[in-house]
């Protein structure tokens, strides 16, 4: 090894040595911040539980609306009126 | 550092939903997964985020830990994949290019630097970044945990060859870095 490398390696040397005597401690109270964040965190993961749980149900709950409002007499007359005259603009936007 | 004698027992609590046993674990384990943040990880924030996240995934993991093992030594493995993870996250968000004005010495390099342990971690980590998040927890865990390649390569589940290899080219590349940034010489 030349001893331009012999040097880089002590200054890197150096440099790890001062590093590794870095010393962190986190700020007092870390114990309730893991707490409350594993609280919050179990919250939403109950929020998103539920909701997940829910879906096949709102899916059931919209379709039934939907085909209430497919049968209701309003949409019938709507519909019979577009079949006769489809392409009027009035038609469209009454059925949007 | 040994487990605490009541370790099991504070697992099993914990498991069962006693908090209380979580924080005494917490409360044993903390300066050890501190101490290894805080060398991946350079301002506050981030160490408090990535302190916070180890203990949460302990928590969620707790089952898997098997009672013949050191509760330690499975903590640990937890912390530096976390670390590890953190550091592909944070490559991925910023991807930092070796351009030449990061080759150029600003100026020329005392001969008898001093400095202390955060400017040190502060040069250390500016040369780092230029590397890839695994060369970068091998020269943690190496270099200022000095941890051996056996203990590397069972921590990270990388072979011991693959270790060694990696260590000697992630310093190598470092030391490039800091030459041409103008920290070392």
């Amino acid at each position: 090894m030349t001893e331009n490398n012999h040097e880089n390696n002590d200054q890197l040397g150096n440099l790890f040595e001062k590093a590794s005597q870095e010393e962190w401690i986190p700020l007092p109270g870390f114990e309730s911040r893991v707490i409350a964040r594993l609280d919050r965190e179990k919250q939403s993961s109950q929020i998103g539980d539920i909701a997940w749980r829910l879906l096949p149900y709102t899916i059931a709950v919209s379709v039934a609306v939907t085909v209430l409002a497919l049968m209701s007499e309003s949409f019938e007359m709507m519909y019979f009126q577009l079949l006769s005259d489809p392409f009027t603009v009035e038609n469209l936007i009454a059925l949007l | 550092m040994s487990d605490h004698p009541d370790i099991k027992s504070l697992v099993a609590d914990t498991i069962n939903g006693d908090q209380k046993s979580f924080c005494e674990l917490m409360r044993f384990h903390t300066p050890m997964v501190s101490a290894t943040v805080g060398r991946f990880a350079r301002n506050e924030s981030d160490r408090e985020d990535l302190a916070q996240e180890v203990f949460i995934r302990a928590y969620k993991s707790l089952r898997s830990y098997k009672a013949s093992g050191s509760f330690e030594g499975w903590l640990r493995k937890l912390t530096v994949h976390t670390c590890l993870d953190w550091l592909r996250k944070q490559k991925r968000f910023q991807n930092v290019p070796l351009d030449e004005s990061d080759t150029l010495p600003d100026s020329e390099p005392d001969q008898e630097r001093n400095v202390g342990s955060s400017e040190a971690l502060r040069i250390l980590h500016d040369g780092m970044k230029h590397l890839s998040a695994e060369d970068q927890t091998v020269i943690v865990l190496k270099e200022l945990e000095c941890r051996s390649i056996k203990e590397i390569s069972e921590i990270t589940g990388w072979s011991e060859s693959n270790v060694k290899v990696r260590a000697m080219r992630a310093k190598d590349r470092l030391r490039k870095i800091l030459i041409g940034k103008g920290e070392i010489k």
